[in-house]
This record gives C-alpha cells, sequence and structure tokens, in this order.
C-alpha cells in the first residue's frame, strides 16, 4: 500500500512542478491532465471510488479537453512560449 | 526577482500548513478516518434509529441507496446537489454570455475536415460512451459513479458524434434538455415536498437494499442530473470550440 | 513511513506549486492551470481526512451491526469533493472564456503591468 501511494504521489508531484515550469503551454496543459489521472489513481487507493471516477472523468478528461479546445481558439501570438 | 519572492512565499505557506496540519493538535482528529456524522450516514441513522443489522436486504431504512455516497449527495443533501447544478449551469451559461457577446452572423467551420479515422470509429465510440454512460448513471445509488461523471461521457459521445460529422450541436436542443432536466429535478422535489413534507424528500418505496428498484427517486433525480450535465457540457464544448471562420472580418 | 504523511505531503506540496505558479507568471492560462493545481491538492487533502487504515469503500455490500463503530471510511469528505470537482469544472470553463475574451482584445495571453492600468492609477 505505502509503495503504491509512494508511486502515484511521484507523478503528482513531479508532475505539477512541471506544469508550472514547463516553457511551452501545450505540454502545460497535457502535462496538467496527467497530474489530475495520478489524482484520480490516488483517490481510488484511499477508498473513495465515487471521486476517482469523477475525478478520472471530469477532472482529467473534460477540463483538460475543455483547455485544448480554448487552446486552439487562441490567436497565433497568444499560444507560442510566453516566457519572460 | 519575482519567481525568487515567489517560491519564499509558496514554501513558507506551505511549511506554515504542513507544521499546523501535521503536527498541531488538531491532527488526531483530523486524520483519524471517522467522523460522528459520517457513521451516522453510514448506518443509516440520521434522523432515527437504525435496525440493529444493515445489509443487502435491509428494508424500511431512511435512505435505500447501497452506496452512502450516493445517499449523502441526493438523498441527505439533495438541496445541495441542486445548487451545484445551479452554479454549474450559472458557470456555463457565464461561458457563452462572455465569448457570445458580439456575436456576429458568421458561420461556424471546423479548423479542418475530420480525419478518416475520426469518421469510421466515431459511431461506435459513440454507442459505447452512450451504453457507459447510462449504465454508469442509472446504476449510482448501487455502485460508485453516478450522474456526474455519467453525464460527462454522454457528453463526450455526442461531442465527439458531431465532430466527426463537422456540424455543432443544436444550441436550441441543448438548451431545452437543459431546462427540462433542472425543471424536472425542482418536480421532483415538490413532489417530495407535497407527499413527505420536505423538499427533496424521497417520496418513494425505499424499498430493499442492494436492489436495482430500491431507491426509484435517486435513481431518477442522477437521470436527471446526467441529462443536464451532459447537456452543459456539450454546451460549454461546443461554445469554447466556437472557431470563427478566418475569411470573414470581425466587425469593428 | 506511513501512507498518511505521505499522501498529506503531496497534497501540500500541490497545494504550494499552484500558489508559486499563480505568483510568478503572467501568463492568464498558467494562471488558470495554477488554480487547478492547488484545487487537485485540496481535494487529495480533503479525501484523505475520511481514509484510515483497513477502512471499506462506503458501499454497503455485506451485513454489518449498527451498534458498533462502522467499517467504512468516512464518507462526508468523498461527497464534499464530489461536489468540488465538478464546480471546479465549472469556474475553469468561465475562467477560459474570460482568458480567451483577453486573448482576443490584447492579442497575447500577458497580464499585469499593463501601461493602460498605471495611467488609470495615477
Amino acid at each position: 500500500m505505502t509503495a503504491l501511494v509512494l508511486l502515484v504521489c511521484i507523478p503528482l508531484v513531479v508532475g505539477a512542478v512541471a506544469v508550472v515550469t514547463v516553457r511551452d503551454l501545450l505540454s502545460a496543459i497535457l502535462i496538467e491532465g496527467v497530474v489530475s489521472l495520478s489524482a484520480a489513481v490516488l483517490f481510488l487507493l484511499l477508498g473513495a471510488l465515487d471521486v476517482a471516477i469523477t475525478q478520472a472523468v471530469v477532472g482529467c478528461g473534460l477540463t483538460t479537453a475543455v483547455f485544448l479546445y480554448s487552446w486552439r481558439r487562441l490567436p497565433e501570438k497568444a499560444r507560442e512560449v510566453t516566457h519572460e | 526577482m519575482n519567481k525568487l519572492l515567489a517560491v519564499f512565499v509558496s514554501a513558507g505557506v506551505v511549511a506554515l500548513l504542513g507544521v499546523f496540519l501535521l503536527t498541531g493538535p488538531a491532527r488526531d482528529q483530523l486524520f483519524s478516518g471517522r467522523s460522528e456524522l459520517g457513521d451516522a450516514f453510514s448506518r443509516r441513522d440520521v434522523r432515527g434509529p437504525a435496525p440493529d443489522q444493515v445489509g443487502p436486504g435491509s428494508r424500511g431504512l431512511e435512505s435505500a441507496p447501497a452506496n452512502t455516497v450516493t445517499a449523502i449527495v441526493l438523498d441527505y443533501r439533495g438541496f445541495d446537489t441542486l445548487g451545484e447544478v445551479t452554479v454549474l449551469f450559472a458557470a456555463v451559461a457565464g461561458a457563452g454570455l462572455v465569448l457570445f457577446a458580439r456575436r456576429r452572423r458568421g458561420q461556424a467551420v471546423s479548423a479542418r475536415r475530420p480525419s478518416l479515422i475520426l469518421t469510421a470509429a466515431a459511431p461506435w465510440v459513440f454507442l459505447f460512451l452512450f451504453v457507459v454512460g447510462f449504465a454508469i448513471a442509472l446504476h449510482g445509488h448501487l455502485t460508485p459513479g453516478g450522474g456526474f461523471p455519467g453525464g460527462a461521457l454522454l457528453a463526450a459521445g455526442l461531442v465527439l458524434l458531431l465532430s466527426a460529422t463537422g456540424r455543432e450541436p443544436s444550441a436550441r436542443r441543448l438548451h431545452l434538455l437543459e431546462g427540462l432536466a433542472g425543471f424536472s429535478f425542482v418536480a421532483v422535489g415538490v413532489a417530495g415536498l407535497v407527499w413527505k413534507g420536505s423538499f427533496l424528500a424521497h417520496f418513494g418505496d425505499s424499498g430493499v437494499l442492494g436492489d436495482f428498484w430500491s431507491a426509484p427517486v435517486t435513481m431518477l433525480l442522477y437521470l436527471i442530473i446526467a441529462l443536464k450535465v451532459s447537456a452543459e457540457l456539450a454546451n460549454a464544448v461546443r461554445t469554447l470550440a466556437h472557431v470563427e471562420d478566418p475569411t470573414t472580418k470581425e466587425a469593428p | 513511513m506511513n501512507v498518511v504523511p505521505i499522501v498529506a505531503i503531496s497534497a501540500l506540496l500541490l497545494f504550494g506549486i499552484g500558489l508559486y505558479g499563480l505568483w510568478s507568471g503572467r501568463n492568464v492560462l498558467r494562471w488558470i492551470l495554477a488554480v487547478g493545481l492547488m484545487e487537485t491538492g485540496i481535494n487529495v487533502f480533503l479525501v484523505l481526512t475520511g481514509w484510515r487504515p483497513g477502512g471499506a469503500v462506503p458501499i454497503i455490500t455485506g451485513a454489518f451491526s449498527t451498534r458498533g463503530p462502522s467499517p467504512f471510511i468516512d464518507p462526508v469528505p468523498s461527497a464534499l469533493v464530489l461536489t468540488s470537482i465538478v464546480i471546479g469544472l465549472g469556474t475553469t470553463t468561465l475562467a477560459l472564456a474570460l482568458a480567451v475574451l483577453h486573448a482576443r482584445a490584447h492579442g497575447d495571453l500577458e497580464c499585469g503591468d499593463d501601461p493602460e492600468n498605471a495611467e488609470v492609477l495615477e
């Protein structure tokens, strides 16, 4: 159990660091989806099955889809790497 | 410089929260994993005493869904869920208002033609998502899941089918479905008020725990929520996916 | 190590990383992503407060005595987090719509230290 939880928590935290540091906006959006999926697996391990399913479908799938759709609507210049 | 400050501030906040939550006096209570209210929900004795043994086959419980989380969300706390659905509706309507505030009569076009893989696979994947979505929503009182993930799956199937055919979902129909579902939710609540004396009370026979028909009103409410959520989410995706025709100039 | 400290520290780190992302950049879409991270961290923490070793999933599949302690994990945090996730999607959608509107008006997603703002503030 401890090993499994550790295995899930590592992508959770590393992915979160990647979301705020990665330069490309599209990569950040997709990594956020991975973080959400790790959280869903963590909920599964913690026994909250309802929350796990909702997080996987709504938090991981749909939120990422909504992010991607709005990314596609951005003007060209805004999609580019905008790191100072 | 700005980033260094941000690192220090957030590390400080996390350290403070960590010391307070993980070593403070509230720690044992916080991580005990049980609460009086939660145990009462599990035993189904919030409003009155429960039988000595509760399990599959129990009759006459104050809340029949075998899934305790569903019992909380729709039976004990249904009014809160009505508010939740309302917030979701308001947010999606706000998104539509913001993005279509200066609406032109321009025709929406998809960015590019759907690929062969999408058009070939879409009907089958839609069928799968449709069946799974309804199954999850209808078994919300017995198995994990319920109306919210079920409705999200229905919305995903709908959006997939429509993007494969290159059309947009009709806003009028989505709004109609959404309004009907919201109205039915309130109507079920009023029916509880009329028959049982409180808004959203479970007015049907609460049946045998574990049966498919054990909590008909809860099942109906989750079905309504699934339809409402699917209409709202399909509408949200439609709002955000609306790409203007690049050949028409934006009006000043 | 125990499960509770690992998950609690991960949840707090997630919250802190989100706070850093909110504080450090000027990109509106990155702010929304950072708020999503903070939200996930809080949800994980709340679900953790309902967990205990050996607690059963809160679905009644076998008979249990209501006179003794309940065999299930605490279902209240699960119900709260269920609501929180769905509302999070709604707020994210609204925030993204505003971000898209901002990007169409200004041509990019940068925000803050706007010369026009400075003029107004003077």
